[in-house]
């Protein structure tokens, strides 16, 4: 047995290009599996293009719903437009991209006389830093947002945009060879206004979600600056509570009442007092406690809808 | 220090880069001391550690301060007053070790099977108790502990510097999981420290950094999820041998991964660190395995334990044996588990030495090449007892080796229901990972045949390339624990 740190093979004269040439070549096919063909952060960064050219296509004066995946699958563009008699574009993106960067990204859509509504899902409001674990990739693959990831998030999301990792690697070997194409959470077609068009369904038990403290500090001031920032550029901030298949035990409408109070002081806040906008029909969620299935989207549209009517002009 | 995560890296990054700067633009101009090396290096330990984890580093400032100083007093004393100072030393580091390791288990799982422990005993009880051992406490006490004997028993008892002292202990490579480096191999090369920054031991560097991540990163993290998936079936004869032979996997994947990332982060700086494990699953006794597996641990056993439990008392040596085997599993955690596990490779050596022969002369009449009967024997024990380490809760363990000796538990409808347990995607990860392992354990087999140093064929440069470039694309996204970090 030998205990050398020396292998046999010694090079003399070690080329340490060789090194960087490996990690290169490597870092290189991962970067492009990851943004242009299966990868997650691909699936954003498709995901927020299409909505950008819907946004762009659509004439001012406009409503832009966002926030993360929770405002994506809980609208109806069409039924919320035909109420209120303007056009609608759904730009919500992912919770785990984080207000700091889903905020800026948004700005850059919103013209005078918009109306932008926050739906914002608890995920994103009880979060301390405004970042989550897909701040990074988002900013990367689509380009925004890349100046509110700290610098140390951003090296790292930075190697860890190149590395796919062996079980995402066999996921879309696996699709390739079943489908013929590369799939992803957020493959699914849009419509025109960007709304969803497939109803995903859960695989796990359902159990009803609790909201253990209020909307942090961050968030709300985070908030607070994206009112000015909108009202900056000629548009005006709405605010939703989000719907949630929740518990109605007395913690979780204390810090739901919380959070609403801390949000209705910045702008106009929509939610029904009596429930805080918690579900108990578990029938009009899709696969998570924010997402909802079309027929639940319509009915959300409709409250909507109306609560919007009651507050504009 | 975590090396799989990138909050080691970017504080080494942002600890080095204005380090070296300065020192590189210095000795340009003439004006660098080789001592502020020794310095440079101390700051760059204690940072990490800092970073790593403040509590474990608040006992670990105690415990450093307070060991110079008695070794001090020791090396200016001679005889009996030198050994009562080394024996206070040692009592004290290893109670601090006691203290925050096996408090729990020994009123909760000792007094308590008296049954005199009252629920809320941690309420009144005076010092703070810690639900988890501070990380490193039990690698650099031992390594503490050794430098004290060593130290003792030095032919030249010349004082040491607090500095190199500092360095010596605190080497942020191997500070928190070994590999446990003894006074004689390790502070020759810390004492008068000067970074050794050469292509060559870059090279050499990246080469075991490369191994390290490759096992852990692609090989250890990638088995992680089917092993905890599994873990809870105990009625599945198959599936309990197929998780423990899993964890056997990656264990050793795991813990030989970190220790070879140690060696390589070490060599670029210019130090050698002992290899700590030599391919250990190509054993083919359990005595040549203990030769091979966590080779700085084994070898602190035998010479700071064993040795001199046993003295001139040679016939008791198995008892010896036995006896330091069960403690060592005791280290490795404060549950019934670890303890069955060292007593079981304990009776495993005593059996081996026992019956080894006359089983070994019985085989070699029937079997054309014994080595390899040898070799699955040995593996299979190791597997076994892989399965005493991995289970810490004792009511499951008992009902998986209840399982393993009920021949129904072995039907084919287990063994078909066994594949149900996972979707056909994890099932071709699982595939991949175990097709990368075999060529990985493969390629040990295959240097230890031919004689070659152990990993001789997975450091060859372009080997060595690839595995990096195969860590990038292939490692899992998720991380797991290092294991040994438990303990």
């Amino acid at each position: 047995m030998q205990a050398s740190t020396d292998p046999k093979q010694k090079d003399p004269q070690p080329k340490l290009w060789t090194w960087l040439l490996a990690i290169g070549i490597a870092w290189t096919v991962g970067y492009i599996y990851n943004v242009h063909l299966g990868g997650e952060a691909r699936w954003l960064k498709d995901l927020y293009q299409k909505k950008a050219i819907a946004a762009r296509a659509i004439e001012p004066p406009k409503l832009i719903v966002t926030g993360g995946s929770g405002a994506h699958y809980t609208i109806n563009s069409e039924i919320i437009a035909e109420a209120i008699d303007r056009p609608v574009v759904n730009l919500g993106i992912d919770g785990p991209v984080g207000l700091d960067v889903i905020l800026p990204t948004m700005l850059q859509h919103v013209d005078p006389g918009d109306i932008v509504l926050l739906v914002p899902e608890y995920l994103i409001l009880l979060d301390e830093d405004g970042l989550g674990e897909r701040s990074g990739a988002f900013a990367i693959a689509t380009g925004q947002g890349l100046n509110q990831v700290p610098p140390k998030q951003l090296v790292r999301d930075w190697i860890g945009i190149g590395v796919p990792s062996l079980r995402a690697l066999v996921k879309s070997t696996s699709d390739l060879m079943t489908l013929g194409k590369f799939s992803g959470y957020y493959d699914d077609p849009l419509t025109a206004a960007g709304d969803p068009t497939v109803d995903k369904q859960r695989q796990g038990d359902w159990w009803q979600l609790a909201i253990k403290r209020p909307a942090t500090a961050h968030a709300i001031q985070r908030i607070e600056q994206f009112r000015t920032e909108v009202e900056t550029q000629g548009g005006e901030l709405v605010l939703s509570l989000p719907w949630v298949y929740g518990k109605t035990n007395e913690e979780t409408q204390t810090n739901i009442r919380k959070t609403a109070e801390a949000l209705g002081a910045i702008a106009p806040l929509l939610y029904e007092p009596e429930t805080l906008n918690i579900q108990s029909d578990v029938t009009m969620f899709a696969d998570t406690h924010y997402h909802l299935t079309s027929a639940g989207r319509e009915v959300r549209s409709q409250q909507l809808a109306q609560q919007l009517q009651e507050i504009l002009p | 220090m975590n090396f799989s995560e990138f909050s080691f890296w970017w504080v080494l990054l942002l600890v080095s880069v204005p380090f070296f700067a300065v020192r590189y633009g210095c000795k340009s101009l003439g004006y660098w001391p080789d001592k502020l090396d020794s310095v440079g290096l101390a700051v760059l330990s204690l940072v990490l550690f800092v970073n790593a984890d403040k509590t474990s580093f608040a006992v670990f400032a105690f415990e450093i301060v307070f060991n110079y100083l008695m070794v001090k007093w020791m090396l200016g004393r001679e005889g009996k007053q030198a050994q009562w100072i080394a024996t206070a030393l040692i009592v004290f580091d290893v109670a601090v070790l006691a203290y925050f390791k096996y408090l729990t288990f020994f009123v909760e799982d000792v007094i308590g099977l008296a049954g005199g422990v009252s629920p809320d005993w941690q309420a009144g009880f005076p010092l703070p108790i810690f639900q988890s051992i501070p990380p490193g406490v039990s690698f650099y006490t031992f390594q503490m502990v050794a430098f004290v004997v060593d130290s003792l028993k030095a032919r030249r008892k010349r004082p040491i510097k607090f500095l190199d002292y500092v360095n010596f202990v605190a080497f942020f490579p191997q500070i928190v999981a070994g590999p446990i480096e003894r006074r004689g191999s390790l502070l020759p090369q810390i004492q008068g420290f000067k970074f050794k920054f050469t292509a060559a031991n870059f090279d050499l560097g990246l080469r075991w950094l490369s191994l390290g991540l490759f096992m852990k990163l692609v090989l250890g993290d990638n088995l992680f999820p089917f092993i905890q998936d599994l873990s809870p079936v105990a009625d599945n004869a198959w599936l309990v041998w197929f998780n423990a032979f899993l964890f056997t996997l990656r264990i050793y994947f795991d813990f030989a991964g970190y220790s070879f990332m140690a060696v390589g982060i070490a060599r670029v700086l210019g130090i050698r660190l002992t290899v700590n494990f030599l391919a250990p699953y190509t054993s083919q006794s359990i005595n040549e395995f203990w030769r091979r597996w966590h080779v700085s641990l084994s070898t602190w056993f035998r010479d700071y334990v064993f040795l001199p439990l046993m003295g001139k008392r040679k016939s008791w040596a198995p008892f010896y044996l036995f006896l330091t085997f069960t403690l060592s599993g005791f280290w490795h955690g404060a549950a019934w588990n670890f303890l069955i596990w060292g007593a079981y490779h304990g009776a495993l050596l005593l059996l081996l030495r026992y019956a080894g022969r006359p089983f070994s002369r019985a085989m070699g009449k029937y079997v054309k090449r014994p080595q390899i009967v040898s070799w699955a024997m040995t593996f299979g024990a190791v597997v076994l007892g892989c399965l005493f380490f991995m289970e810490t809760n004792i009511g499951l363990l008992m009902t998986k080796l209840t399982t393993l000796v009920t021949p129904g538990a072995y039907s084919l409808g287990n063994l078909v229901g066994a594949f149900g347990q996972f979707s056909a995607n994890e099932l071709v990860a699982l595939g991949w990972v175990m097709v990368l392992a075999g060529a990985f354990l493969l390629l040990e087999h295959v240097a230890v045949w031919q004689e070659r140093p152990e990993y001789d064929l997975l450091l060859h440069p372009w080997v060595s390339r690839s595995l990096l470039g195969l860590t990038i694309v292939l490692s899992a996204n998720i991380p797991s624990e290092f294991i040994y970090f438990e303990f």
